[in-house]
Order: structure tokens, then C-alpha cells, then sequence
């Protein structure tokens, strides 16, 4: 498959996932966004959108990829915001540059909201590879607890 | 002596000057052929660029209001944001992701229209590259 034909099977991958996860997920809710194809992905290898989840929480994501070594498709850098339905931060994943003492640099996490004042605490990653797959999991697990 | 390719009734040393002809960039005598050539490189890639370039549009815009809010290029706070010297605040996040997609699709998008560009003045130069035929 031609490299860049990889980026378009990764977003219908999503696409075809989320499908999968339908129980869980609110599409009609207005501040759902998803990209309805795959033209900006392609061209900019960016991707961004928020979920809405059945509870009204929230999983706002910004990723842009690229390939390994091999050319399989990965998120270079990223975003996931997970929020309550009040609009409170319940957790965060993103890979910023910015806690070099963590075992999982450039990886982390942060839990709860964010502090209006001080320092908002990074934690090393939870998950063995962080991803929407396993970011939207991650909620899966939370909701059907 | 020559070597007479049984199958083909051709001699070897024929099909070794047909395989160097055909991979020799040959001129093109009429304008008509190479015209079709380069319009019809063109139908195709036109709607392909207009979607690259609509697509780093909307990502431009976004840097822009970025680069306003905060009186920065983008240039400069990716590298500031790379090197931790800025917060990790929501704003920051974004545009550093932003910044690293829109970079990456415009030097894919000046490599690809380099490509073409150089396809095309080739064209214009009345030449065609391997697998003209004999």
C-alpha cells in the first residue's frame, strides 16, 4: 500500500472503531465532532475532534501522525482531554516535551482538573502505548464499570 | 556474428538498441502531443492541489489566531514549546500540534509540486522520458 494510503486506512479505522463502540457514544450531540472524511487527514496528517459520550462527558483529541521506521502510522503528537459533563478535566494524556524525569517521557498523564493555580502534575503513562484505540477504551472501561 | 533471439526473429543487438532508445529521453516534434501530455497532468493534479492547499488553509488559519493572541510566530514557540520553555497550558498544546502537522503537509505539499513543476518543464522542453516507443 502506498504510504500516504496509509493515512486514509488509519482514519477509516477510527472511523470503522467507533462504529464498534456505538453503545457508548452520543454522534447526534452538537459538540460532537468528527471529521466526516478523510481529505484533511490525508493532506495534513492532522486530526482533530471531540467525542461525546453517553453520560455527557467528553473526550476532546488533536493528533498529528506520521510513520515509523516501518511506515505504520503513528501519533508523532497528541492530545487527549477526557471531561466531566461540567466541563472539568478528569484526565490527560499528551506527549508535550515538558517532564523529562518520568520514566514514560515523552508520555504522561495528568488526573483531575487543572489547577487554577500552580503546577499541573504530570504522572507517567498508564497505558502501554497511548493511542485513540486505547484512550477510547480506557472511557469504555470507566463507563461500563 | 549476430545472436538471433529465436522467439522474436529479433537479434540481440537490436533489442539491446531498442531497450537504450526507449529508455533515452526523446524529442517530441509536434506541439499537439506533448500539450496533451501536459494538460491532461494538469486535470488531474489541479483538484488534488486544491484540496492539499484548502486543507493547509484551515490549518494556517488556526496558527494565525494563535500567532495574534499571543504575538508569536509559530516558528518561534515550537521551538520555545519543544524545549519546555513555555507552559503546557490547553492554547500551547494545540498549537504545537497544529505547528507540527501544518510543517510537515507544507513540505510535502513543495516537494510533490516540485516534482510535478519539474514534470511539466520537461514537457515544456519538448522531451519524454523512458518508455517512449521506438
Amino acid at each position: 500500500m502506498p504510504v500516504d494510503g496509509r493515512i486514509r486506512a488509519y482514519y477509516w479505522s477510527l472511523r470503522t472503531f467507533l462504529e464498534e463502540k456505538a453503545a457508548i457514544l452520543n454522534p447526534e450531540h452538537p459538540d460532537c465532532r468528527f471529521p466526516e472524511d478523510d481529505n484533511q487527514v490525508y493532506y495534513t496528517h492532522y486530526l482533530e475532534g471531540c467525542l461525546v459520550f453517553i453520560d455527557g462527558s467528553r473526550l476532546r483529541f488533536e493528533l498529528a501522525l506520521g510513520f515509523d521506521e516501518v511506515y505504520n502510522v503513528v501519533e508523532k503528537r497528541y492530545f487527549y482531554g477526557y471531561f466531566n459533563p461540567s466541563g472539568v478535566r478528569r484526565f490527560q494524556y499528551d506527549n508535550s516535551p515538558h517532564h523529562p524525569h518520568l520514566s514514560t517521557f515523552p508520555h504522561h498523564l495528568h488526573k483531575g482538573p487543572v489547577p487554577k493555580k500552580g503546577k499541573d502534575i504530570a504522572l507517567d503513562c498508564d497505558l502501554t502505548e497511548v493511542s485513540f484505540f486505547a484512550v477510547v477504551s480506557k472511557i469504555e472501561e470507566l463507563l461500563t464499570r | 556474428m549476430e545472436t538471433v533471439l529465436t522467439d522474436t526473429n529479433m537479434t540481440l543487438e537490436e533489442l539491446i538498441r531498442r531497450v537504450r532508445q526507449s529508455a533515452r529521453p526523446i524529442y517530441v516534434g509536434t506541439d499537439g502531443e506533448i500539450d496533451i501530455v501536459v494538460r491532461s497532468v494538469k486535470r488531474t493534479l489541479e483538484p488534488e492541489q486544491a484540496a492539499a492547499v484548502d486543507t493547509l488553509s484551515n490549518l494556517f488559519h488556526k496558527l494565525q489566531v494563535y500567532e495574534v493572541r499571543y504575538r508569536m510566530d509559530s516558528e518561534v514557540f515550537f521551538y520555545k514549546y519543544e524545549n519546555a520553555l513555555l507552559d503546557e497550558s490547553p492554547d500551547f498544546i494545540s498549537w504545537w500540534i497544529s505547528y507540527f502537522a501544518f510543517a510537515g503537509a507544507l513540505m510535502r505539499y513543495n516537494l510533490t509540486r516540485s516534482d510535478v513543476e519539474c514534470q511539466l518543464m520537461a514537457g515544456s522542453e519538448r522531451t519524454i522520458g523512458a518508455y517512449a516507443p521506438s
